[in-house]
């Protein structure tokens, strides 16, 4: 067993009941589908009128365009609290993801290298 | 500019119990660049739930991989939950072990122990990392205001926002 810490107080990692990488046990599809039906109909028109702001939809209601992801954020918060609402910036493509280590499943893999200490600890 | 240096220390365990010093290099290169971190609800929300007289949730905190191979930092979907974050959007992430799979978008707040700032992350995607003891992974979207310096040899690595 390996035991690490830096130099600076690091642990307390929390230890919650959770499966591996990306996978799922509920269907996250569902949170904010309404929003983002609503955005994808409406987000050509939007773009032409507002280029390049923030907006924050809520059900099927344009709450605003703002300048910045703060301000979007705050109206948001300001309107809905912890409630879910969709925050996108008008005219950008839809990011790509990538994170290898979850993708692949290689967080904390064993290495094989030519100190040989990760094959052996656990 | 704010900096941490931070230089692992860690011991191995025998099959007989008994415990030795694992070299920092050796360290660093078996639980990469961690630091601990405080996770909050991203700091314009919790203005806001201020303003109304509510009170944010309580940050959690839990130990970060500092993941340049990430694009976006990743948070434990379970603390999510816990901290009662807000989702803003749903992203598709594509795995080699499952089918794409949509996850959440959540605006987050974090605090890197020994370092006196504040880092937003407005998009962070939920993950599964508490089951390899994590809270975070800290990808290019926080690193990119961030100067990263690893130092293998020495098992070390700096910081700095």
């Amino acid at each position: 067993m390996l035991m690490a810490g830096p130099a600076v107080r690091v642990g307390g990692a929390l230890h919650l009941e959770n499966a591996g990488g990306f996978a799922n046990t509920c269907d996250m599809s569902l949170v904010l589908e309404r929003e983002r039906a609503f955005y994808n109909a409406h987000q050509a028109e939007w773009a032409a009128l507002h280029p390049g702001r923030f907006v924050v939809v809520k059900g099927e209601e344009l709450i605003g365009t703002y300048e910045t992801m703060d301000l979007a954020l705050a109206a948001g918060a300001s309107r809905f609290g912890l409630d879910s609402f969709l925050v996108r910036k008008l005219g950008e493509a839809e990011q790509e993801i990538h994170v290898p280590a979850l993708a692949l499943g290689l967080l904390f893999a064993p290495s094989h290298g030519p100190t040989g200490g990760g094959s052996s600890s656990s | 500019m704010p900096h941490l240096t931070v230089q692992l220390a860690a011991e191995a365990q025998a099959p007989d119990g008994s415990k030795s010093l694992v070299p920092p290099a050796l360290a660093l290169q078996l639980r990469g660049p961690i630091v601990q971190v405080s996770v909050g609800v991203e700091q314009n929300i919790a203005q806001q739930l201020l303003q109304q007289g509510l009170t944010p949730p309580t940050p959690i905190t839990g130990v970060a991989l500092i993941d340049t191979g990430a694009s976006v930092t990743c948070i434990d979907d379970a603390a999510a939950n816990i901290l009662n974050l807000p989702a803003i959007d749903v992203v598709t992430v594509a795995s080699a072990s499952h089918a794409a799979s949509p996850q959440n978008v959540y605006p987050i707040q974090v605090d890197v122990a020994g370092l006196p700032i504040t880092i937003s992350a407005p998009r962070a995607i939920s993950a599964s990392l508490a089951a390899q003891g994590l809270l975070l992974l800290i990808g290019r979207d926080v690193l990119q205001r961030c100067t990263l310096f690893y130092n293998g040899p020495a098992g070390l690595f700096s910081l700095s926002v």
